[in-house]
């Protein structure tokens, strides 16, 4: 029998995008350490900051602005860390780079815009800036474009907990159901998606949400001769406890923005991701 | 890397070039995605192509090998799969056992529902795109028109994909919602193809492909299938009502078909997607596990 566990693990998402915890603190502190000594390059944590900040409040307000699915925008945050876990925000500026996950996430979501129609709507982006970096960013992503997310995962459970939980009605399940699906949307934002699968973080999102319900429902739907409750439910509070990312304030980010324009200016760069497109 | 020695097909958007890998010498086709709308970047079907091959590795569906690009122009690398079940059947000199079409339906389903359970729909399921490798298997092809199955009934869906003869009758009618159920009705109907030899159902037009599935497996009344009054283009063709067929008519049409084959087609082709087969069920179908036994892959035959 070939269970979803499997099937999971021979996913592009697991193979290639899932990671321990030491090897992502590598993977994303590596683009920092290959740029040239400045006196004005951002810090490994600058550089965090910036990227979570982009990926929760930047993709957030473009999704809405095209009244995007909340799919997409999972897909693209997904994108978006994953670029920068090769590249440095001072070799690409996050301002290109978050219009062009946008854009392909959209397409590789079968939610697709004309690039007219998207430009045309963002200030100071021009179609050939996004279109030059489309394939870089596909490139980078090691032409995988399946974002695994905890919502069909989550969507099973909200239908099973309606038979199996006869403590909750319909209706708080429901809104336990939408409060955390828009929490796992958000923990894209977050490390859990490279460290944990796609079922643990709708558990973990579920137990934020209503701790008693996702309890319960796990003691009766989980535990069996052949699965240890306690040692799932370890698990399931690690990933919870990354689930939400506390996010810089809007001070550090502007004084982190104005550093990395000034690092841009300084190095001659004639502006954001300009740097010449390598395609091969 | 890759060497493009000579074009070998053309579809709606793409050039397939037979090659080689430089350093290995090994055969690969390279398809090169038109750049028909280049203007909006990267071409979509490339892009679920790819994102769709990259998560199905199996035996009975094709691989990718690589994806490059060269002139602006975005190219995939699949093994290279000289023939296709299209050929084969249209090639009269071939004579096809029924060991032999059981070994092909079978390896089609595989394929397929190793797609469904990773929740991906075809969507273009047909003769041409069942490729066969030399060996004898088959390998499921063109992504280009695939994705993932809704999450909600509530998400909206095109209607307009699979081509026409071998398109569900709640795609025809325009169903907003579908399931993997259309994919089943396709090998349903590439399945009675490799039994007649010709296309089952071969419209001329969408509006005549609905009569012509209703007119050969009856209309459908919505106290056989809830809900198919409220499909848009139900109404228009609700009259005149077409009787199904009775087993002895289908029987005559399908005179080679064994009781289980004709069984097991016939439960793939119902009308009401919910009460189609799933490839989970039409596995575990009696036609395989009668005798005769499908046909080794290697000793299926092929094209003259
Ligand atoms: N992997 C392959 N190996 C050999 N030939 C292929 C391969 N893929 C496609 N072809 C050939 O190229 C033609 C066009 O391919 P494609 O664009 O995928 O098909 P479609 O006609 O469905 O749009 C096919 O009909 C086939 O003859």
């Amino acid at each position: 029998m070939v269970t979803d566990a499997d099937l999971y693990r021979r996913s592009s998402q697991y193979q290639k995008w899932s990671f321990t915890k030491d090897q992502l603190a590598e993977l994303l502190a590596k683009p920092n350490r290959n740029v040239p000594p400045h006196e004005l390059a951002l810090t490994v944590q600058e550089e965090q900051q910036l990227i979570l900040y982009y990926a929760a409040e930047q993709v957030k307000s473009v999704c809405q602005q095209f009244k995007l699915p909340s799919q997409v925008r999972a897909t693209a945050i997904s994108f978006f860390r994953k670029f920068y876990m090769r590249y440095s925000v001072m070799e690409y500026h996050p301002k290109l780079i978050l219009p062009t996950c946008v854009f392909f996430a959209a397409k590789a979501e079968n939610a697709f815009m004309s690039i007219t129609t998207f430009c045309d709507s963002l200030a100071k982006t021009e179609p050939s800036q996004i279109l030059d970096l489309e394939f870089l960013l596909f490139k980078t992503l090691e032409f995988t474009a399946t974002v695994h997310n905890g919502l069909r995962p989550l969507h099973g459970f909200f239908l099973d907990m309606q038979t199996v939980l006869d403590t909750f009605d319909r209706t708080e399940l429901c809104s336990i159901h939408d409060k955390a699906k828009s929490l796992i949307v958000d923990s894209f934002v977050s490390d859990v998606c490279f460290l944990y699968t796609p079922t643990q973080i709708a558990l973990a999102a579920l137990m934020e949400v209503n701790e008693l319900a996702a309890t319960q429902y796990m003691a009766q739907s989980m535990d069996g001769p052949n699965t240890s409750l306690d040692r799932l439910l370890t698990l399931i509070h690690g990933c919870r406890q990354q689930l939400v990312v506390n996010l810089p304030s809007q001070e550090e980010v502007k004084g982190i923005s104005k550093k990395l324009s000034r690092y841009y200016k300084d190095t001659g760069s004639e502006g954001p991701a300009t740097k010449k497109q390598r395609t091969n | 890397m890759y060497t493009k020695d000579k074009k070998v097909g053309e579809g709606t958007f793409a050039i397939v070039y037979v090659g080689r890998q430089a350093e290995t010498d090994r055969k690969v086709a390279v398809k090169m995605i038109k750049v028909n709308e280049f203007k909006n970047g990267l071409d979509m079907t490339a892009i679920r192509e790819i994102k769709f091959l990259q998560e199905m590795r199996h035996p009975n569906v094709i691989e990718l090998l690589d994806v490059f690009v060269a002139d602006g122009n975005i190219n995939l690398v699949l093994e290279f799969l000289p023939s296709d079940l299209e050929m084969l059947i249209r090639d009269r000199s071939v004579v096809f056992s029924e060991a032999d079409m059981k070994s092909w339906l079978l390896m089609m389903l595989r394929g397929v529902h190793h797609c469904h359970r990773n929740f991906v729909l075809h969507r273009d399921l047909k003769p041409n795109n069942m490729l066969l490798a030399p060996d004898g298997q088959l390998k499921i092809a063109d992504f280009g028109l695939a994705r993932a199955m809704a999450l909600t009934p509530y998400e909206r869906m095109t209607p307009t994909v699979v081509t026409r003869w071998y398109r569900a009758p709640e795609l025809l009618m325009g169903a907003r919602h579908y399931t993997g159920a259309v994919d089943v009705w396709s090998l349903g109907i590439i399945f009675a193809e490799l039994m007649l030899r010709v296309p089952y159902l071969a419209g001329q037009t969408d509006e005549e492909q609905l009569e012509i599935t209703f007119k050969a497996l009856g209309t459908p009344l919505p106290s056989q299938w809830k809900g198919v009054d409220a499909l848009p283009e139900y109404r228009k063709f609700s009259t005149p009502r077409h009787p199904a067929p009775t087993r002895q008519q289908l029987q005559e049409l399908f005179s080679a078909a064994s009781d289980a084959a004709l069984d097991l087609m016939c439960s793939m082709i119902i009308m009401d997607p919910i009460k189609r087969v799933t490839t989970d069920e039409a596995l575990l179908a009696a036609y395989f596990r009668d005798a005769p036994a499908p046909t080794r892959t290697t000793e299926l035959p092929k094209k003259s």
